[in-house]
Protein backbone atom coordinates (compact mmCIF):
# COMPACT_ATOMS: atom_id res chain seq x y z
CA UNK A 1 0.00 0.00 0.00
CA UNK A 2 1.68 3.48 -0.82
CA UNK A 3 1.41 6.67 1.08
CA UNK A 4 -1.33 8.13 -0.91
CA UNK A 5 -3.47 4.88 -0.64
CA UNK A 6 -3.12 5.33 3.31
CA UNK A 7 -3.89 9.20 3.83
CA UNK A 8 -6.81 8.79 1.19
CA UNK A 9 -7.91 5.36 3.83
CA UNK A 10 -7.55 7.66 6.55
CA UNK A 11 -10.10 10.41 4.79
CA UNK A 12 -12.41 7.43 4.28
CA UNK A 13 -12.47 6.58 8.55
CA UNK A 14 -14.95 9.65 8.58
CA UNK A 15 -17.19 7.51 7.13
CA UNK A 16 -19.34 5.02 8.92
CA UNK A 17 -18.11 1.71 9.48
CA UNK A 18 -20.96 0.37 7.67
CA UNK A 19 -21.03 2.12 4.53
CA UNK A 20 -16.84 1.33 4.22
CA UNK A 21 -17.73 -1.75 4.58
CA UNK A 22 -19.65 -1.75 0.96
CA UNK A 23 -17.56 1.01 -0.74
CA UNK A 24 -14.03 1.56 0.78
CA UNK A 25 -12.46 -0.40 -1.84
CA UNK A 26 -14.05 0.95 -4.71
CA UNK A 27 -13.77 4.41 -3.42
CA UNK A 28 -10.14 3.54 -3.25
CA UNK A 29 -9.52 1.88 -6.36
CA UNK A 30 -11.67 5.26 -7.90
CA UNK A 31 -9.45 7.83 -6.43
CA UNK A 32 -5.93 6.09 -7.03
CA UNK A 33 -7.09 5.59 -10.76
CA UNK A 34 -8.31 9.19 -11.17
CA UNK A 35 -4.21 10.25 -9.81
CA UNK A 36 -2.68 7.91 -11.56
CA UNK A 37 -0.30 9.71 -14.51
CA UNK A 38 1.16 8.05 -17.30
CA UNK A 39 4.57 9.64 -16.65
CA UNK A 40 6.28 6.48 -14.19
CA UNK A 41 8.53 9.51 -11.87
CA UNK A 42 5.20 11.39 -11.00
CA UNK A 43 3.18 8.37 -10.50
CA UNK A 44 6.20 7.68 -8.35
CA UNK A 45 6.69 10.70 -6.49
CA UNK A 46 2.31 11.17 -5.97
CA UNK A 47 2.21 7.69 -4.38
CA UNK A 48 4.93 8.41 -1.78
CA UNK A 49 4.51 12.15 -1.22
CA UNK A 50 0.60 12.93 -2.69
CA UNK A 51 -1.67 13.72 -0.34
CA UNK A 52 -5.80 14.10 -0.97
CA UNK A 53 -6.46 17.48 -2.56
CA UNK A 54 -8.91 19.34 -0.18
CA UNK A 55 -12.11 19.19 -2.76
CA UNK A 56 -11.61 15.84 -2.56
CA UNK A 57 -11.50 15.68 1.29
CA UNK A 58 -14.61 17.96 1.38
CA UNK A 59 -16.57 15.56 -0.63
CA UNK A 60 -16.03 12.99 1.65
CA UNK A 61 -16.30 15.17 4.51
CA UNK A 62 -19.78 16.03 3.16
CA UNK A 63 -21.12 12.49 2.07
CA UNK A 64 -20.03 11.71 5.80
CA UNK A 65 -22.00 13.94 7.08
CA UNK A 66 -25.08 13.44 4.92
CA UNK A 67 -24.49 10.12 5.86
CA UNK A 68 -25.22 11.04 10.04
CA UNK A 69 -27.66 13.20 10.00
CA UNK A 70 -30.29 10.97 7.99
CA UNK A 71 -30.59 11.41 4.10
CA UNK A 72 -32.22 9.46 2.14
CA UNK A 73 -29.09 6.33 2.25
CA UNK A 74 -28.58 6.16 5.91
CA UNK A 75 -29.11 4.17 8.71
CA UNK A 76 -32.13 4.55 10.82
CA UNK A 77 -30.23 6.07 13.56
CA UNK A 78 -28.52 8.51 11.70
CA UNK A 79 -32.19 9.45 10.25
CA UNK A 80 -33.42 9.56 14.07
CA UNK A 81 -30.24 12.26 14.94
CA UNK A 82 -30.82 14.13 11.85
CA UNK A 83 -34.57 14.80 12.91
CA UNK A 84 -33.45 15.86 16.06
CA UNK A 85 -30.93 18.26 15.00
CA UNK A 86 -33.81 19.76 12.49
CA UNK A 87 -36.44 20.15 15.88
CA UNK A 88 -33.76 21.33 17.91
CA UNK A 89 -33.33 23.74 15.48
CA UNK A 90 -36.37 24.79 14.57
CA UNK A 91 -36.44 25.51 18.19
CA UNK A 92 -33.92 27.89 18.07
CA UNK A 93 -35.48 29.28 15.25
CA UNK A 94 -38.69 29.95 17.13
CA UNK A 95 -37.18 31.38 19.83
CA UNK A 96 -34.97 34.44 17.78
CA UNK A 97 -37.96 35.01 15.70
CA UNK A 98 -40.32 35.20 18.72
CA UNK A 99 -37.69 37.94 20.11
CA UNK A 100 -37.38 39.37 16.30
CA UNK A 101 -41.23 39.95 16.28
CA UNK A 102 -40.97 41.19 20.18
CA UNK A 103 -37.81 43.16 19.09
CA UNK A 104 -39.77 45.01 16.18
CA UNK A 105 -42.96 45.86 18.26
CA UNK A 106 -40.85 47.55 20.94
CA UNK A 107 -39.37 49.33 18.58
CA UNK A 108 -42.21 50.62 17.06
CA UNK A 109 -44.03 51.44 20.25
CA UNK A 110 -40.67 53.52 21.24
CA UNK A 111 -41.12 54.62 17.81
CA UNK A 112 -44.33 56.11 18.75
CA UNK A 113 -45.68 54.62 15.50
CA UNK A 114 -48.70 52.02 17.11
CA UNK A 115 -51.69 53.93 17.36
CA UNK A 116 -53.32 54.42 20.80
CA UNK A 117 -50.38 53.09 22.56
CA UNK A 118 -47.97 56.33 23.82
CA UNK A 119 -44.40 55.74 23.89
CA UNK A 120 -43.60 55.98 27.34
CA UNK A 121 -41.33 58.65 28.43
CA UNK A 122 -37.57 58.24 27.42
CA UNK A 123 -34.72 60.67 27.55
CA UNK A 124 -33.12 62.13 24.35
CA UNK A 125 -30.06 60.30 24.86
CA UNK A 126 -31.44 57.27 25.06
CA UNK A 127 -33.74 58.16 22.26
CA UNK A 128 -30.64 59.00 20.30
CA UNK A 129 -28.69 56.15 21.14
CA UNK A 130 -31.35 53.56 19.64
CA UNK A 131 -32.67 55.38 16.41
CA UNK A 132 -29.25 58.00 15.98
CA UNK A 133 -26.49 55.38 15.72
CA UNK A 134 -26.17 53.67 12.24
CA UNK A 135 -24.36 50.44 13.83
CA UNK A 136 -27.80 49.72 15.89
CA UNK A 137 -29.62 50.53 13.01
CA UNK A 138 -27.51 47.30 11.55
CA UNK A 139 -27.51 45.40 14.54
CA UNK A 140 -31.77 46.23 14.50
CA UNK A 141 -32.08 45.55 11.10
CA UNK A 142 -30.24 42.10 11.41
CA UNK A 143 -31.64 41.24 14.58
CA UNK A 144 -35.65 41.74 12.89
CA UNK A 145 -34.50 38.98 10.03
CA UNK A 146 -35.46 35.81 11.80
CA UNK A 147 -38.87 36.07 11.56
CA UNK A 148 -39.06 35.96 7.70
CA UNK A 149 -36.72 33.52 8.42
CA UNK A 150 -38.21 31.43 10.61
CA UNK A 151 -41.42 31.99 8.54
CA UNK A 152 -39.47 31.11 5.32
CA UNK A 153 -38.44 27.74 6.98
CA UNK A 154 -41.69 26.76 8.02
CA UNK A 155 -43.45 27.43 4.68
CA UNK A 156 -40.98 25.13 3.16
CA UNK A 157 -38.59 27.63 1.36
CA UNK A 158 -35.28 26.23 3.15
CA UNK A 159 -32.86 27.73 0.96
CA UNK A 160 -33.63 31.38 1.24
CA UNK A 161 -34.17 30.98 5.43
CA UNK A 162 -30.80 29.34 5.34
CA UNK A 163 -29.31 32.72 3.69
CA UNK A 164 -31.14 34.87 5.72
CA UNK A 165 -30.20 33.33 8.95
CA UNK A 166 -26.75 33.29 8.03
CA UNK A 167 -27.13 37.18 7.15
CA UNK A 168 -29.11 37.66 10.80
CA UNK A 169 -25.60 35.83 12.21
CA UNK A 170 -22.67 37.85 10.16
CA UNK A 171 -24.79 41.47 11.09
CA UNK A 172 -24.92 40.62 15.05
CA UNK A 173 -21.13 39.07 14.63
CA UNK A 174 -20.19 41.98 13.04
CA UNK A 175 -21.82 44.49 15.50
CA UNK A 176 -20.60 42.81 18.38
CA UNK A 177 -17.14 43.03 16.76
CA UNK A 178 -17.46 46.10 16.53
CA UNK A 179 -18.56 47.44 19.85
CA UNK A 180 -15.48 45.52 21.32
CA UNK A 181 -13.72 48.51 20.13
CA UNK A 182 -15.53 50.84 22.23
CA UNK A 183 -14.27 51.69 25.68
CA UNK A 184 -15.61 49.83 28.18
CA UNK A 185 -17.25 47.47 26.75
CA UNK A 186 -15.73 43.56 27.26
CA UNK A 187 -16.64 40.75 24.48
CA UNK A 188 -17.58 38.11 27.62
CA UNK A 189 -17.70 34.66 27.71
CA UNK A 190 -21.56 34.51 26.96
CA UNK A 191 -21.19 36.42 23.70
CA UNK A 192 -18.49 34.36 22.61
CA UNK A 193 -20.65 31.48 23.21
CA UNK A 194 -23.89 32.90 21.86
CA UNK A 195 -21.73 33.75 18.71
CA UNK A 196 -20.84 29.86 18.71
CA UNK A 197 -24.01 28.56 19.26
CA UNK A 198 -25.00 30.86 16.02
CA UNK A 199 -22.99 29.78 14.13
CA UNK A 200 -23.88 25.97 14.98
CA UNK A 201 -27.09 26.69 13.95
CA UNK A 202 -26.41 27.73 10.60
CA UNK A 203 -24.39 25.62 9.74
CA UNK A 204 -27.19 22.95 11.31
CA UNK A 205 -29.81 24.80 8.85
CA UNK A 206 -27.50 24.35 5.91
CA UNK A 207 -26.91 20.06 6.93
CA UNK A 208 -29.96 18.88 7.75
CA UNK A 209 -32.75 20.85 6.00
CA UNK A 210 -31.62 18.41 3.16
CA UNK A 211 -34.19 17.53 0.15
CA UNK A 212 -34.79 13.77 1.97
CA UNK A 213 -36.23 15.76 4.86
CA UNK A 214 -39.73 15.46 5.39
CA UNK A 215 -41.99 18.95 4.83
CA UNK A 216 -41.71 20.83 8.40
CA UNK A 217 -46.10 20.71 9.85
CA UNK A 218 -46.80 24.10 9.69
CA UNK A 219 -49.75 24.45 11.82
CA UNK A 220 -47.95 23.59 15.19
CA UNK A 221 -44.86 25.82 14.60
CA UNK A 222 -46.69 28.92 13.17
CA UNK A 223 -48.96 28.78 16.55
CA UNK A 224 -45.73 28.47 18.47
CA UNK A 225 -44.54 31.38 17.60
CA UNK A 226 -47.47 33.90 19.50
CA UNK A 227 -46.63 31.51 22.79
CA UNK A 228 -43.16 32.54 22.02
CA UNK A 229 -44.02 35.97 21.85
CA UNK A 230 -46.32 35.93 24.89
CA UNK A 231 -42.93 34.71 27.04
CA UNK A 232 -40.79 37.36 25.60
CA UNK A 233 -43.46 40.06 26.18
CA UNK A 234 -43.98 38.53 29.45
CA UNK A 235 -40.50 39.30 30.66
CA UNK A 236 -40.40 42.80 28.58
CA UNK A 237 -43.11 43.71 30.87
CA UNK A 238 -41.31 42.21 34.11
CA UNK A 239 -38.79 44.74 33.30
CA UNK A 240 -40.63 47.38 32.71
CA UNK A 241 -42.34 46.73 35.80
CA UNK A 242 -39.24 46.46 37.84
CA UNK A 243 -38.19 50.08 36.76
CA UNK A 244 -34.38 51.63 36.69
CA UNK A 245 -33.59 47.97 39.01
CA UNK A 246 -33.48 44.76 37.00
CA UNK A 247 -35.10 41.99 38.30
CA UNK A 248 -33.25 38.89 39.22
CA UNK A 249 -34.29 36.47 36.35
CA UNK A 250 -31.81 37.36 33.26
CA UNK A 251 -32.12 36.82 29.99
CA UNK A 252 -30.98 33.49 29.85
CA UNK A 253 -32.30 32.68 33.25
CA UNK A 254 -36.04 32.90 30.48
CA UNK A 255 -34.26 30.65 28.37
CA UNK A 256 -33.58 27.88 31.28
CA UNK A 257 -36.95 28.49 32.98
CA UNK A 258 -38.56 27.29 29.29
CA UNK A 259 -35.97 24.77 28.68
CA UNK A 260 -36.99 23.28 32.20
CA UNK A 261 -40.37 23.93 31.63
CA UNK A 262 -40.50 22.26 28.38
CA UNK A 263 -37.92 19.02 29.63
CA UNK A 264 -40.33 18.80 32.52
CA UNK A 265 -44.15 18.55 30.32
CA UNK A 266 -42.21 16.61 27.68
CA UNK A 267 -41.03 14.29 30.58
CA UNK A 268 -44.40 13.90 31.98
CA UNK A 269 -45.98 13.55 28.77
CA UNK A 270 -43.24 10.45 27.93
CA UNK A 271 -44.39 8.42 31.12
CA UNK A 272 -48.23 8.77 30.34
CA UNK A 273 -47.06 7.47 26.95
CA UNK A 274 -47.90 10.23 25.15
CA UNK A 275 -45.18 11.57 23.53
CA UNK A 276 -42.49 10.09 20.94
CA UNK A 277 -39.14 9.39 20.93
CA UNK A 278 -37.95 12.06 18.56
CA UNK A 279 -38.16 15.15 21.22
CA UNK A 280 -35.91 13.20 23.57
CA UNK A 281 -32.78 13.76 21.43
CA UNK A 282 -33.71 17.47 20.49
CA UNK A 283 -34.46 18.30 23.76
CA UNK A 284 -30.96 16.65 24.86
CA UNK A 285 -29.16 19.14 22.14
CA UNK A 286 -31.49 22.08 23.81
CA UNK A 287 -30.51 21.20 27.79
CA UNK A 288 -26.87 21.04 26.79
CA UNK A 289 -27.22 24.17 24.88
CA UNK A 290 -28.90 26.45 27.56
CA UNK A 291 -26.81 24.75 30.06
CA UNK A 292 -23.89 25.89 28.41
CA UNK A 293 -25.80 29.74 27.96
CA UNK A 294 -26.45 29.73 31.50
CA UNK A 295 -22.41 28.66 32.75
CA UNK A 296 -21.45 31.80 30.71
CA UNK A 297 -23.59 34.50 31.68
CA UNK A 298 -22.52 33.40 35.48
CA UNK A 299 -18.98 33.12 34.64
CA UNK A 300 -19.25 36.22 33.22
CA UNK A 301 -20.63 37.47 36.56
CA UNK A 302 -17.45 35.99 38.10
CA UNK A 303 -15.22 37.75 35.93
CA UNK A 304 -15.96 40.54 34.69
CA UNK A 305 -19.17 42.25 36.71
CA UNK A 306 -22.76 42.13 37.44
CA UNK A 307 -23.78 44.08 34.30
CA UNK A 308 -26.08 45.73 36.80
CA UNK A 309 -28.43 43.02 37.59
CA UNK A 310 -28.72 42.69 40.95
CA UNK A 311 -26.94 39.92 43.38
CA UNK A 312 -29.84 37.36 43.44
CA UNK A 313 -29.25 36.66 39.94
CA UNK A 314 -26.38 34.75 40.76
CA UNK A 315 -27.92 32.35 43.25
CA UNK A 316 -30.78 32.04 41.01
CA UNK A 317 -28.89 31.22 38.21
CA UNK A 318 -26.88 28.29 39.98
CA UNK A 319 -30.23 26.87 40.78
CA UNK A 320 -31.10 27.34 37.05
CA UNK A 321 -27.93 25.60 36.07
CA UNK A 322 -28.36 22.30 38.53
CA UNK A 323 -32.41 21.77 37.41
CA UNK A 324 -30.47 22.32 33.54
CA UNK A 325 -27.98 20.09 34.62
CA UNK A 326 -30.91 17.26 36.19
CA UNK A 327 -32.75 17.68 32.77
CA UNK A 328 -30.41 17.27 30.72
CA UNK A 329 -28.91 14.07 32.39
CA UNK A 330 -32.22 12.72 31.88
CA UNK A 331 -33.07 13.52 28.59
CA UNK A 332 -29.39 12.13 27.66
CA UNK A 333 -30.10 8.97 29.23
CA UNK A 334 -33.45 8.68 27.11
CA UNK A 335 -31.88 9.11 24.22
CA UNK A 336 -29.04 6.73 24.52
CA UNK A 337 -31.87 4.10 25.16
CA UNK A 338 -33.73 5.31 21.99
CA UNK A 339 -30.74 4.89 19.98
CA UNK A 340 -29.23 1.75 21.29
CA UNK A 341 -33.11 0.24 20.40
CA UNK A 342 -31.92 1.51 16.48
CA UNK A 343 -29.90 -0.24 14.11
CA UNK A 344 -26.83 1.82 13.44
CA UNK A 345 -27.33 0.48 9.34
CA UNK A 346 -29.06 1.10 6.97
CA UNK A 347 -29.51 -3.00 6.15
CA UNK A 348 -27.17 -4.98 3.83
CA UNK A 349 -26.79 -4.29 0.40
CA UNK A 350 -27.25 -6.87 -1.90
CA UNK A 351 -24.01 -7.90 -2.99
CA UNK B 1 -32.72 15.11 -10.20
CA UNK B 2 -29.20 16.59 -9.52
CA UNK B 3 -27.32 17.31 -12.30
CA UNK B 4 -24.47 14.74 -10.68
CA UNK B 5 -26.70 11.81 -10.39
CA UNK B 6 -28.62 12.77 -14.18
CA UNK B 7 -24.86 12.19 -15.48
CA UNK B 8 -24.14 9.25 -14.18
CA UNK B 9 -27.52 7.70 -15.47
CA UNK B 10 -26.48 8.83 -18.65
CA UNK B 11 -22.95 8.06 -18.42
CA UNK B 12 -24.48 4.10 -17.62
CA UNK B 13 -26.60 4.17 -21.01
CA UNK B 14 -24.65 2.17 -23.73
CA UNK B 15 -22.32 0.17 -21.26
CA UNK B 16 -21.68 -0.76 -17.34
CA UNK B 17 -18.68 1.28 -16.28
CA UNK B 18 -16.55 1.04 -13.22
CA UNK B 19 -16.29 4.31 -10.91
CA UNK B 20 -13.16 6.20 -12.50
CA UNK B 21 -14.76 5.11 -16.06
CA UNK B 22 -18.43 6.93 -14.89
CA UNK B 23 -15.88 9.70 -13.69
CA UNK B 24 -14.56 9.93 -17.32
CA UNK B 25 -17.42 10.03 -19.21
CA UNK B 26 -19.50 12.61 -17.06
CA UNK B 27 -16.35 14.83 -17.53
CA UNK B 28 -16.53 14.15 -21.24
CA UNK B 29 -20.20 14.02 -21.64
CA UNK B 30 -20.33 17.66 -19.72
CA UNK B 31 -17.37 19.25 -21.85
CA UNK B 32 -15.50 19.00 -18.66
CA UNK B 33 -17.97 21.44 -16.39
CA UNK B 34 -18.95 18.31 -14.32
CA UNK B 35 -15.47 17.00 -12.35
CA UNK B 36 -16.94 14.59 -10.02
CA UNK B 37 -15.33 13.93 -6.72
CA UNK B 38 -15.44 10.45 -5.42
CA UNK B 39 -17.06 11.10 -2.61
CA UNK B 40 -19.62 13.04 -4.68
CA UNK B 41 -19.64 9.85 -7.26
CA UNK B 42 -20.22 7.13 -4.16
CA UNK B 43 -22.89 9.43 -2.19
CA UNK B 44 -24.82 9.47 -5.96
CA UNK B 45 -24.37 6.16 -6.69
CA UNK B 46 -25.24 4.62 -3.12
CA UNK B 47 -28.63 6.89 -3.34
CA UNK B 48 -29.04 5.60 -7.14
CA UNK B 49 -28.60 1.85 -5.96
CA UNK B 50 -31.00 2.63 -2.88
CA UNK B 51 -33.76 4.22 -5.20
CA UNK B 52 -33.55 0.81 -8.01
CA UNK B 53 -31.98 3.01 -10.64
CA UNK B 54 -28.50 1.78 -10.93
CA UNK B 55 -27.28 -1.77 -9.85
CA UNK B 56 -23.65 -3.93 -9.83
CA UNK B 57 -22.91 -5.59 -12.48
CA UNK B 58 -19.60 -7.09 -12.77
CA UNK B 59 -16.59 -7.21 -10.46
CA UNK B 60 -13.11 -7.35 -12.50
CA UNK B 61 -9.80 -7.48 -11.02
CA UNK B 62 -7.28 -5.11 -12.42
CA UNK B 63 -3.66 -4.42 -11.17
CA UNK B 64 -4.55 -5.98 -7.60
CA UNK B 65 -7.52 -4.15 -7.57
CA UNK B 66 -11.19 -5.29 -7.79
CA UNK B 67 -13.02 -2.88 -9.96
CA UNK B 68 -17.12 -2.78 -9.47
CA UNK B 69 -19.04 -2.19 -12.72
CA UNK B 70 -22.74 -0.73 -12.40
CA UNK B 71 -25.15 -0.68 -14.44
CA UNK B 72 -28.45 1.11 -15.54
CA UNK B 73 -31.64 -0.92 -14.20
CA UNK B 74 -34.67 -0.87 -16.33
CA UNK B 75 -36.30 1.57 -13.97
CA UNK B 76 -33.15 3.74 -13.59
CA UNK B 77 -33.73 4.06 -18.19
CA UNK B 78 -37.77 5.02 -17.60
CA UNK B 79 -36.63 7.54 -15.06
CA UNK B 80 -33.63 9.08 -17.11
CA UNK B 81 -36.26 9.34 -20.29
CA UNK B 82 -38.34 11.34 -18.32
CA UNK B 83 -35.68 13.35 -16.96
CA UNK B 84 -34.64 13.91 -20.11
CA UNK B 85 -37.73 15.03 -21.80
CA UNK B 86 -38.37 17.22 -18.98
CA UNK B 87 -34.81 18.84 -19.73
CA UNK B 88 -36.01 19.43 -23.08
CA UNK B 89 -39.26 20.82 -23.03
CA UNK B 90 -38.05 23.33 -20.63
CA UNK B 91 -34.75 24.23 -22.94
CA UNK B 92 -37.71 24.38 -25.91
CA UNK B 93 -39.66 26.80 -24.01
CA UNK B 94 -36.80 28.37 -23.15
CA UNK B 95 -36.07 28.71 -26.88
CA UNK B 96 -39.21 29.61 -27.97
CA UNK B 97 -39.51 32.91 -25.80
CA UNK B 98 -36.27 33.73 -26.83
CA UNK B 99 -36.82 33.11 -30.81
CA UNK B 100 -39.96 34.96 -30.08
CA UNK B 101 -38.06 38.51 -28.08
CA UNK B 102 -35.56 38.40 -30.84
CA UNK B 103 -38.29 38.56 -33.58
CA UNK B 104 -40.05 41.07 -31.70
CA UNK B 105 -36.70 43.24 -31.36
CA UNK B 106 -34.49 42.70 -34.27
CA UNK B 107 -36.50 41.81 -37.13
CA UNK B 108 -35.33 37.89 -36.55
CA UNK B 109 -31.20 39.23 -37.92
CA UNK B 110 -29.45 37.95 -34.27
Amino acid sequence: MTRLEERYRRVLRLLPAWYREVWEEDMVATYLASVDTSDPDDADYAADYGRPSWSEVASVVALAVQLRVGSACAAPRSTLWGHAIRLAALSAMLWHAASSAVGLLTGLWLAGVIPFLPPPPMPDEYRLLLYGQPWETFRIVGGLLWLPAYLLLVFGRWTAARWLTSIAVVATTVYMVWIERWPGDVFTVSSSYDRLLAILLVAAMFVVFHRDAPPIPRRPWLLALPYAMAVVIGYVILLQAAGSSLPPLDWDGVLSVVMVAAAVVYLSARRLGRSSDTWAPALAILAVAVLGMRAASLLDFALFRSFGWPSATVPLGIAEAIALSVVAVMLILLTSASMRRLPSTPGVRTW
Amino acid sequence: MTEPAFFILTALVDEPRHGYGIVGEVSALSDGRVRLKVGTLYGALDRLVGDGLVEPDHDEVQQGRLRRYYRLTESGRRTLAAEAERQAANARAASERLRNWRLANNGGLS
